[in-house]
């Protein structure tokens, strides 16, 4: 089954994970939260399909373009 | 062309011949060659030509849209659109015209570097200093008339500066690559890479190498007409104003919902914007590169404007090095083609932490700050949300009269109160026995003075607006600002 990784699209503290893997997500739907700047920025599935991997741990920073999640599709 | 078999090679490549190219960009039948039978020919001893090489730059003038334009396109089925085949003079021709004509111009580039193959060394018995040709007028169309760069195909080099040195630069995914030099040269450095993996749209879009990336050339061709839609041929023009397509005192009702109540949420900005101009007007520029800021083209009430605005997806819409420096080059067209700004801001301030300071984010910055000071063009700002500190502070040239209006979201200062209470209060909340207690007594009691509207009891914001007003204000602003667009010349003095 292909899976499709999801990047951080901007640098930030995570705050929320709001998916565990094995959950179904709908295309735009949120998976992890993180803050920058004093704003909680959602990082969505850019697909249908389920968690396959989380790549971070709450509370720990995390660089723009790192690796966040992985979606099996 | 260079005959069936290069021809056939570029079409299995994907791509189209440069006459195909230039066909697809203009108004048909408007193409006007200059120097069509321009090349290397042979003759024998008594005089009759026995062979011919055309020039591989394919150049004239022709129309978009019903105006005239200058293009100029590179022929890689001619010795692989280097310049060793090339009549030079073409190119520089070309830049000329659009310079003393004072045409827009667009470079279709398909072509390696200006050097050409080091087999030249020895067709012309000796090396020679570098220098580029033509990059006089090159740089002087930079300052007079619009310039596009269409890559469609891997370019390097001199081709390379070629497409970055313009105002608006596209390439097409798959078959369009740029780097300074390519895998070979590469190779040799101890770096072994594809030409995807060096120089692919990807990489050239997220680092603002280039403003855009399509999938075909046709959407290639597309945009280039597109942006010229907006701008006047020249700076000694003024841009048109369109056909008044769309009301202008539409009222969009979400829009008094669009900023959520939390603070800390996140809302597209870009849904604003299409709310606020005339309807499908919005054409963004590198939405890849500093995302926390948005710029386009637009029109309002018909005329054609410069769109600023924060991306709050993108680092809460906090100005990064790449931001302000993708600012700056955007506060340039503008001011460049005497387009009004209108600037929606959201604005934390700049990038804080340890990264930031590493990729000098305060110069970039500062150079921001710079354009938007020189900048001489009408400018309106509405602070849809933040505007804290320097970076928040750019929001508008305050020595100019500010046309500016708030939004109910409003919230700005120096220092945001979250992240102020520490420093502020450094003393009492070490004093205190419950310090996290005092700390949210402290915001509490600070927060009240956060108010939007204190601020304009105290004249320090001029006008709190309802949102669903927004797009009438802009558009008597647009009509207000079309008499006082200045054509000429822009020149900006030293930056940061």
């Amino acid at each position: 089954m292909p899976t499709q990784k999801v990047l951080a699209p901007t640098a930030g503290m995570v705050t929320l994970i709001q998916k565990k893997v094995g959950d179904e997500v709908e295309v735009d739907e949120p998976v992890v939260v993180i803050e920058c700047m004093k704003v909680h920025i959602p990082i969505v599935s850019p697909v249908a399909g389920r968690v396959a991997s989380i790549a971070v741990r709450a509370d720990e920073t995390i660089a723009e373009d790192q690796v966040v999640f992985t979606i099996s599709v | 062309m260079g005959g069936p078999e290069k021809i056939a090679r570029q079409r299995a490549g994907g791509k189209l011949t440069v006459r195909e190219r230039i066909d697809q960009l203009l108004d048909p039948g408007s193409f006007h060659e200059i120097g069509a039978i321009a090349g290397q020919a042979r003759y024998d001893e008594s005089g009759r030509l026995v062979g011919f090489i055309p020039a591989n730059f394919v150049m004239g003038r022709g129309r978009i849209e019903g105006r005239p334009v200058v293009v100029g396109g590179d022929d890689f089925t001619v010795r692989g659109g280097a310049m060793d085949a090339a009549i030079g003079s073409k190119q520089i021709y070309a830049e000329q015209m659009a310079n003393e004509l004072r045409l827009p111009i667009v470079r279709l580039i398909d072509g390696t570097g200006g050097g050409g193959s080091v087999k030249t060394l020895k067709t012309d018995g000796h090396s020679y200093v570098p220098y580029n040709q033509g990059w006089d007028w090159v740089i002087d169309n930079l300052a007079k008339v619009p310039v596009i760069g269409l890559g469609l195909g891997s370019v390097a080099g001199l081709g390379a500066s070629r497409l970055v040195t313009s105002h608006y630069s596209v390439m097409v995914r798959g078959i369009s690559q740029m780097f300074i030099a390519g895998p070979p040269l590469v190779a040799r450095t101890g770096e072994s890479v594809t030409k995807e993996e060096l120089g692919g749209t990807d990489i050239c879009a997220k680092a603002g190498a280039v403003d855009e990336v399509v999938e075909t050339e046709a959407d290639a061709f597309a945009h280039a007409r597109t942006f010229l839609s907006y701008l006047p041929a020249n700076v000694f023009e003024l841009s048109a104003r369109g056909i008044v397509t769309d009301d202008p005192k539409r009222r969009e009702e979400w829009l008094l919902g669009a900023i959520p109540r939390d603070r800390r949420k996140v809302y597209d900005m870009r849904a604003i914007v299409r709310a606020l101009v005339d309807e499908g007007s919005f054409f963004e520029l590198a939405r890849r590169y500093g995302s926390s800021s948005i710029t386009g083209l637009a029109r309002l009430d018909g005329w054609p404007v410069a769109v600023l605005a924060s991306d709050p997806y993108h680092y809460g819409g906090g100005w990064t090095a790449a931001s302000s420096i993708k600012v700056t080059r955007f506060i340039d067209l503008a001011n460049t083609f005497h387009l009004p700004v209108i600037n929606l801001t959201d604005v934390p301030g700049f990038l804080i932490g340890k990264q930031a300071e590493i990729e000098g984010t305060i110069r970039h910055g500062a150079r921001a700050l710079a354009a938007l000071y020189q900048a001489q063009v009408p400018w309106c700002t509405v602070l849809v949300r933040r505007a804290y500190g320097v970076a928040g502070a750019a929001h508008s040239n305050h020595t100019r009269l500010q046309v500016r209006y708030a939004w109910p979201s409003g919230d700005w200062g120096s220092l945001p109160v979250e992240g102020g209470i520490e420093a502020a209060y450094r003393a009492e909340l070490a004093a205190a026995p419950d310090p996290a207690k005092l700390r949210a007594e402290i915001e509490t009691d600070l927060n009240q003075y956060r108010s939007p509207f204190r601020t304009a009891e105290a004249f320090l914001v001029e006008e709190i607006i309802d949102p669903r007003d927004t797009r009438r204000l802009l558009c008597e602003f647009v009509n207000l600002a079309a008499p006082l667009r200045k054509p000429g010349i822009v020149t900006n003095s030293f930056r940061p």
